[in-house]
């Protein structure tokens, strides 16, 4: 191919490659610009507004055939009639109109010269006072310009004022012209307002040139309808290391319609948000302007681009399939903190609601903690804000006086065998200590231990003697007086079954376990063996203990009893002794310190090696070890745990935070297996035999301990009342009221037996502080006196220390946000006329059929009202009497005042009010003098 | 040395491939500056919410309504038949007035700017009345006000429909 | 297969096995230059590719984003390598023939105008790397990791392509060396080449025979070194900086056994039997000795055998300049020996001021 001289190629030939180069070269660019523009987020919203907008063509349409038609119609050619009458005024309006015109020349000139007199008054009134200062020889004339000018301010400001004036009136004057008209169209639009309104609303998001043109490629600049949303929270921060910025959620790009109201049948994104009153709502407790989205759920929320960058995670792996499928999912990679699963949620409401034990409305999360507290997770694991909570298991200072030995060593080697609901976990026959030669290694440990705590422990003698008892009347005593309250028994009938509480032992087998002295002693006066239990006394009279001790001893569990555990090897327990003292030493060295042990001491010595090493100290009070460290790990942040240091030893499993715990909490021996690790590098964390359902409660609760920092003005912060409760709810929890107590709600399990008739079981304590005296209630938790007669079971004599008692106390006041004393002088002091009413009423509403105390000789079925006066509030008697359903819906007593009406027309004018507090009175008379009883008996 | 055999233009290959090859390349640079000047305009910004509901008009009183100064800056003001959201911001050179009920008006501590309760300037430096912000009503008959968008009264604003609701 | 392979790519027996294909390639270069033989090394190339690819792990590094233009950087040296020595091998028989190289040739030697034919094409360049670079935005965009922490390094922590040849050195030298010294040298060394270099064939044209020296010992620096290291850097060292093979999980938790001793150590606690001396200087004798001599009779020695013709024709200076580059140069083959070998730790320790050799 010639080609012409100097052209080291042919020129049409580049020129052909050139055209190809720049094509190739719009398209890249033509390409970018549309992988800018095309985003998935606004696939979402194109979605989202066409929903929106049926939505809001359905609701245009039942608001136009509520309308009637007919009215309208009339109302427009009405306002057709007027206008054409004020057509007439055409003239008349035209005329004012120029002469307003012309009037805002004058007002525009004048606002001018003020605005000149302002600006100059201003300026001199500087220059004048500087110079007056500085006593400047000008001061006085200048003194004085600013006197004239701002009589010159003055002058413009009011001319300026009477034209305005002038403006307004001829303005009003056109308008009364009009009014007709004006008033006409105001009606029509009351009408259809609201109709216009909703078709505004919907012609702005429909998909017209308009909108086609704002949301166009490079124009989308000015004013596009597909937009982000965002929620910028000034409360709460994203952790950058060391680094805090505000939190900024985009969720409510895709999720449009999470705040609004209407939408709660469709699929995410298009769903509204479930519970809106509580959640997300504008006037719930938690609207999505103040609180965003990723503080309760986790996740990427200031990222936007599509399904996967946000962090979503799938509730389970059907739903990853699913979301594989349908977003190209996949496994969130450098992700800090990914979403919560759904299930999980809950978990977020710790890190803002601290310092409570329960908090409101957050059942899965409460459940959860509930169960680490059931579980003694706590004493083992340290956990922040825990440390006050009692050790999970029994004291060990007088084991000696309890149990021997043998039932001890087998105890420990497996719990379950001898009680199998006990909260004790096994350590021994796990997954990865059940080798022969690891088997043999636990049986001298369990041996030297058993010798080890045996010595530690101290002399104990029961304070009772044991003879003859009534097992059946035992039986009896036992299901009603309200042991259940904290226990579950054996070979109870099945109605006394149906509680589940759990807060003390399950009592079966105890004729293997301890001595009828020691049981008699343990029911009359639980303090004398351990000081510390959170058992009450029952105020058993002898007679009612022996029954008691005679049923519980009858409980055998003969297996077990007849269990012998293998005897100590002395040779492992020098193996083991030796390996212990070779951590630091030679091997030579240490076995010349064991052979220069006697027989006990290397027993004794193992004993409490294997004491340190599993940690019983944790769970159990032992003398010696009172201030020993938690053995477990702390548990503070392990929401906030980098997954990078979770070990998953050889276990093939997703490596996300929840599957470790839950994991762990299946088999925590898991993790020993596959490994080649010797027998004192095992692991010791003791199994728990938990259910599904229990481990997923723990799982979220353990989820929940994050490390977020939440500034005071983010979290939610107690008022005086509800610190004060939360720390008298500490008690109250640990002495287990709740088993026994509803409690605003909360708790009451042993009622579960008491189905048949609630009023049998315990009372019910609905807002407690607004019911009792403070001083009664006082006095009353350390002087228990039986206040219903009438049924069988007994508050408990706990043995509270003061400061314990003012809590309980105080927990009720300020639960109920009451104040303590009420002013009750006015209440003793009779109207004319009042107190004969209110023996009338006494008499007519038969009250002494139930109350009878003091006044007839049936059987009572209500309270002593001889009491009532110092127990109760007289403004809780007063509402009680007048609606005790509305207080306590199960109750007999009956609602004489049903709806406001009086069951007594004639007695006070049949005013209900004056008559319940006539009867308030009353009894409170009753109180002070209960011979005053004697004169209802008539 | 080779002047002579010049390329020459032949009118016949106008639209040769030269010519295509440089309308492309000049169309695809103005695209890429086309895209940097888009580039220019974020898509979302890092700022506070700029915009708000602010419940029914009749939850509101004839004068001045300060609910909203302290959480968005803007005064809601019931006066004469209409309802508008003004800006707190003094148009003198930017700090808080604050509305004096006694005595019916706006005043800045700063420099003793006064403004009426219509948000018109009157007295002091100000050179100008107080912003508007746009105000209207949504689909359930709720206040909405967005700051993105403001009107002034000096550029007769004041008379456009999204600066005030009719009550 | 897979397992010799992941074996045979440990640089104990890579580095070798590179050095060897080196030498055959400077020996049979003619050969390789041919385009028969880079049509049968494509075939076997593409081969290999749909091998290696074929498994996951491999498959995952070496699409990772950031390896991507490492994998080019490849195919262009590998074309470019080739195209040398083709041309190379072209020029030099005919030379042999005594002919001119084909640049000499009158076709080759006439002269255009730079516009357009330059400017023009260097304006296609422009539009082929501009969209090159849009699409690749486009395909590959960089990713959103989490936000940096300053409390946790990434494992492994690679630096960015053109210094992992470097940290690949630092598994052999002391950080003086491997980051700046040794680094300094090559910078120097580049820049020296012109001053050294007093060859004058070769000048506008490809040759190997007439410039056998300099381009060997660049190569050397270039293929076998910088580039050999580059791609065990990237594709073949994982988490913790461990060897893993190409087709080989990339395992946290993998552990080699690695226990590197001092010379000074060998001599005195291995060799001698005695602790080791307080005195530093007397402690790292032996090594400064070895050091020492490496240069001062090892350049004569060198000088003597290969040397003479070019110590005349360099003259002293440049000469001797050019020798210690050499030297320096190939020091890092022979520390990796001797650390494959032996398990040398460092020849010079001086930890007191964090000085080794």
């Amino acid at each position: 191919m010639k080609l012409e001289p100097g052209m080291a190629y042919n020129t049409k030939v580049l020129n052909k490659v050139f055209a190809f180069l720049s094509a190739i070269f719009l398209i890249s660019v033509f390409w970018m610009l549309l992988d800018d523009y095309i985003r998935p987020w606004k696939v979402y919203q194109v979605e989202a507004t066409k929903i929106k907008q049926e939505r809001l063509a359905k609701v245009i349409e039942e608001t136009e055939q509520s309308l009637d038609a007919s009215e309208i119609k009339a109302l427009e050619d009405e306002i057709l009639v007027a206008e054409q009458e004020s057509q007439k005024h055409n003239e008349t309006i035209k005329k004012i109109e120029e002469e307003m015109h012309k009037l805002e020349g004058v007002i525009h000139a004048w606002s001018i010269k003020k605005g000149e007199a302002n600006a100059q008054v201003s300026a001199l009134t500087f220059k004048a006072e500087m110079s007056m200062e500085h006593k400047e020889h000008n001061a006085d004339k200048l003194m004085q310009q600013l006197k004239d000018w701002k009589v010159k301010f003055a002058s413009a400001s009011d001319t300026l004022k009477k034209y305005e004036l002038e403006q307004k009136e001829k303005k009003k004057s056109i308008v009364e012209l009009n009014s007709k008209v004006i008033d006409l169209r105001k009606e029509l639009d009351d009408k259809v307002g609201k109709l216009e309104l909703l078709k505004d609303a919907k012609a702005a998001i429909s998909f017209d040139g308009v909108s086609v043109l704002r949301n166009a490629p490079l124009l989308d600049y000015l004013d596009p309808t597909l937009r982000i949303e965002q929620v910028v929270m000034k409360n709460y921060y994203d952790d950058r290391y060391f680094q805090q910025t505000a939190r900024v959620d985009r969720c409510t790009t895709c999720h449009q319609m999470i705040a609004k109201p209407g939408f709660e049948d469709r699929e995410n994104p298009y769903k509204t948000h479930p519970n809106l009153e509580l959640m997300v709502g504008e006037n719930s407790k938690h609207p999505v302007k103040e609180f965003g989205c990723t503080n309760c759920h986790g996740g990427e929320g200031h990222r936007v681009h599509d399904f996967q960058s946000i962090a979503h995670t799938p509730q389970n792996s059907k739903q990853a399939a699913e979301w594989r499928e349908k977003y190209n999912w996949h496994e969130p990679h450098k992700v800090p903190a990914p979403m919560f699963r759904l299930q999980h949620t809950e978990a977020a409401c710790l890190k803002c609601h601290q310092g409570v034990e329960r908090i409101p409305m957050a059942d899965k999360l409460n459940e959860g903690r509930h169960l680490l507290e059931e579980n003694g997770c706590y004493s083992c694991h340290k956990i922040e804000g825990w440390e006050h909570l009692k050790k999970p298991g029994p004291s060990l200072y007088r084991l000696a006086g309890k149990v021997d030995k043998e039932f001890f060593k087998n105890w420990v080697w497996n719990p379950k065998q001898f009680n199998p609901k006990t909260k004790m976990p096994s350590f021994f026959n796990q997954s990865n200590n059940s080798t022969p030669e690891f088997k043999a290694k636990n049986i001298a440990e369990v041996n030297a231990l058993t010798d080890f705590i045996y010595s530690l422990s101290e002399e104990y003698t029961p304070n009772e003697k044991f003879t003859v008892g009534n097992a059946e009347t035992g039986k009896e005593l036992v299901s009603k007086i309200g042991c259940l309250g904290c226990h579950q028994i054996d070979g109870l009938d099945e109605n006394y079954n149906v509680a589940q509480n759990k807060r003390g032992p399950y009592l079966k087998g105890l004729g293997s376990k301890v001595s009828a002295h020691w049981m008699k002693s343990w029911l009359k006066n639980p303090t004398h063996y351990d000081p510390t239990t959170i058992m009450p006394s029952f105020r058993l009279t002898d007679s009612e203990a022996s029954d008691i001790t005679a049923f519980l001893m009858d409980s055998k569990q003969e297996r077990f009893q007849n269990l012998k555990f293998a005897p100590l090897d002395g040779d492992i327990r020098d193996e083991l002794l030796v390996e212990s003292f070779a951590a630091f030493d030679t091997l030579a060295h240490a076995r010349e310190k064991v052979e220069a042990m006697s027989q006990v001491e290397r027993t004794l010595e193992l004993g409490r090696i294997t004491l340190g090493k599993y940690g019983c100290y944790s769970c159990h009070s032992i003398k010696g070890f009172e201030d020993s460290p938690q053995i477990g790990p702390e548990l503070t942040n392990i929401g906030s745990k980098p997954i990078e240091q979770f070990g998953w030893g050889h276990q093939h499993l997703a490596h996300e935070r929840d599957v470790w715990i839950r994991a762990h909490l299946e088999n925590p021996r898991r993790w020993d297996e596959g490994t080649t690790k010797p027998f004192k590098d095992l692991s010791k964390m003791p199994y728990f035999d938990l259910t599904k359902n229990e481990i997923e409660s723990m799982v979220l609760a353990l989820l929940g301990q994050v490390s977020d920092y939440v500034p005071l003005e983010g979290m939610k912060r107690l008022s005086a009342d509800e610190k004060l409760a939360e720390k008298g709810s500490r008690v109250v929890r640990e002495k287990n009221c709740f088993g026994c107590h509803k409690i605003d709600g909360e708790g009451g399990e042993i009622l579960a037996n008491y189905q048949d008739d609630l009023n049998a079981g315990p009372p019910f304590l609905v807002q407690q502080g607004t019911r009792t005296k403070a001083r009664w209630l006082y006095d009353f938790l350390d002087n228990v006196v039986p206040i219903r007669s009438f049924v069988e079971i007994r508050m408990p004599s706990f043995h509270l220390t003061n400061e314990e008692r003012n809590l309980v106390v105080s927990y009720f006041q300020h639960k109920a946000e009451e104040i303590s004393f009420d002013d009750e002088r006015e209440l003793y002091t009779w109207n004319p006329g009042e107190r004969q009413a209110a023996i009338k009423l006494f008499k007519n509403l038969e009250c002494a059929t139930c109350h009878s105390h003091g006044i007839t000789s049936d059987t009572p079925m209500g309270p002593d009202l001889r009491l009532a006066g110092n127990r109760l509030k007289a403004t809780w008697i007063k509402r009680w009497i007048g609606n005790p359903i509305s207080i306590l819906p199960h109750t007999t007593m009956p609602s004489f005042w049903d709806g406001g009406e009086s069951p007594e027309p004639e007695i006070l004018g049949g005013d209900s009010e004056k008559q319940m507090w006539a009867l308030t009175k009353y009894v409170l008379e009753m109180t002070k003098n209960p011979s005053v009883a004697a004169e209802l008996r008539k | 040395m080779a002047d002579e055999k010049r390329l020459s233009l032949n009118r016949r290959e106008f639209f040769g491939h030269l010519a295509v090859g440089w309308s492309l390349f000049a169309a695809a640079t103005g695209g890429l500056l086309a895209l940097v000047f888009r580039f220019t305009f974020p898509n979302v910004n890092f700022e506070p919410t700029m915009s708000f509901t602010a419940g029914l008009p009749s939850d509101y009183e004839k004068g001045v309504d300060e609910r909203w100064k302290n959480a968005y800056g803007v005064w809601i003001v019931k006066h004469e038949g209409i309802l508008f959201a003004l800006s707190n911001i003094c148009t003198h050179l930017g700090c808080v007035p604050n509305w004096l009920p006694g005595e019916q008006k706006f005043k800045c501590p700063c420099h003793g700017s006064g403004y009426y309760v219509t948000g018109v300037n009157y007295e002091g430096p100000a050179p100008r009345p107080l912003e508007r912000f746009k105000i209207v009503l949504n689909s359930e008959g709720k206040i909405f006000v967005d700051k993105t968008k403001i009107y002034r009264a000096e550029k007769g604003e004041w008379n456009n429909s999204d600066s005030f609701i009719t009550v | 297969m897979r397992e010799l392979i992941n074996k045979l790519s440990d640089p104990i027996f890579s580095f070798p096995g590179a050095m060897l294909l080196y030498l055959a390639l400077l020996r049979y270069y003619r050969i390789f230059g041919s385009k028969k033989f880079a049509k049968i090394a494509l075939v076997v190339i593409l081969g290999l590719v749909a091998y290696f690819f074929a498994d996951p792990n491999f498959f995952l590094i070496i699409t990772t984003p950031d390896n991507i233009p490492i994998s080019i950087l490849f195919v262009l040296v590998s074309f470019f390598t080739w195209l040398t020595f083709h041309k190379a091998a072209e020029n030099d028989k005919r030379i042999e023939q005594g002919l001119c190289p084909i640049e000499g040739t009158p076709e080759n030697r006439e002269k255009v105008w730079t516009w357009p034919n330059l400017v023009y094409t260097e304006l296609f360049t422009i539009i082929a790397g501009t969209t090159f670079l849009i699409v690749w935005a486009i395909l590959f965009k960089a990713p959103l990791e989490e936000p940096a922490n300053p409390t946790w390094a990434p494992n492994p922590a690679k630096a960015p392509w053109y210094f992992l040849g470097l940290q690949e050195m630092l598994v052999y030298f002391d950080p003086w060396m491997a980051g700046v010294i040794l680094p300094g040298l090559i910078v120097v060394g580049l820049l020296a080449i012109p001053f050294m270099d007093t060859n004058p064939k070769g000048n506008g044209y490809y040759t190997f025979q007439e410039r056998k020296v300099a381009i060997s010992f660049f190569l050397f620096g270039w293929l076998v070194l910088w580039l050999y290291l580059i791609l065990i850097g990237t594709f073949l060292r994982g988490p913790n900086w461990v060897f893993f093979g190409p087709f080989e999980y990339w395992d946290l938790h993998k552990v080699v056994a690695e226990n590197n001793v001092n010379l000074s150590e060998y001599f005195w606690i291995k060799g001698l039997g005695v602790s080791m001396p307080k005195n530093i200087l007397l402690r790292e004798i032996i090594g400064i000795i070895v050091t020492a001599l490496y240069f001062v009779v090892g350049l004569p020695v060198v000088t003597k055998l290969w040397g003479k013709a070019f110590l005349k024709s360099m003259g002293q200076i440049r000469y001797y300049i050019f020798m210690f580059l050499v030297f320096s140069m190939v020091s890092l083959p022979i520390k990796m020996f001797l650390r494959w070998l032996f398990q040398l730790k460092y020849i010079i320790a001086m930890p007191e001021f964090e000085l080794n050799l």
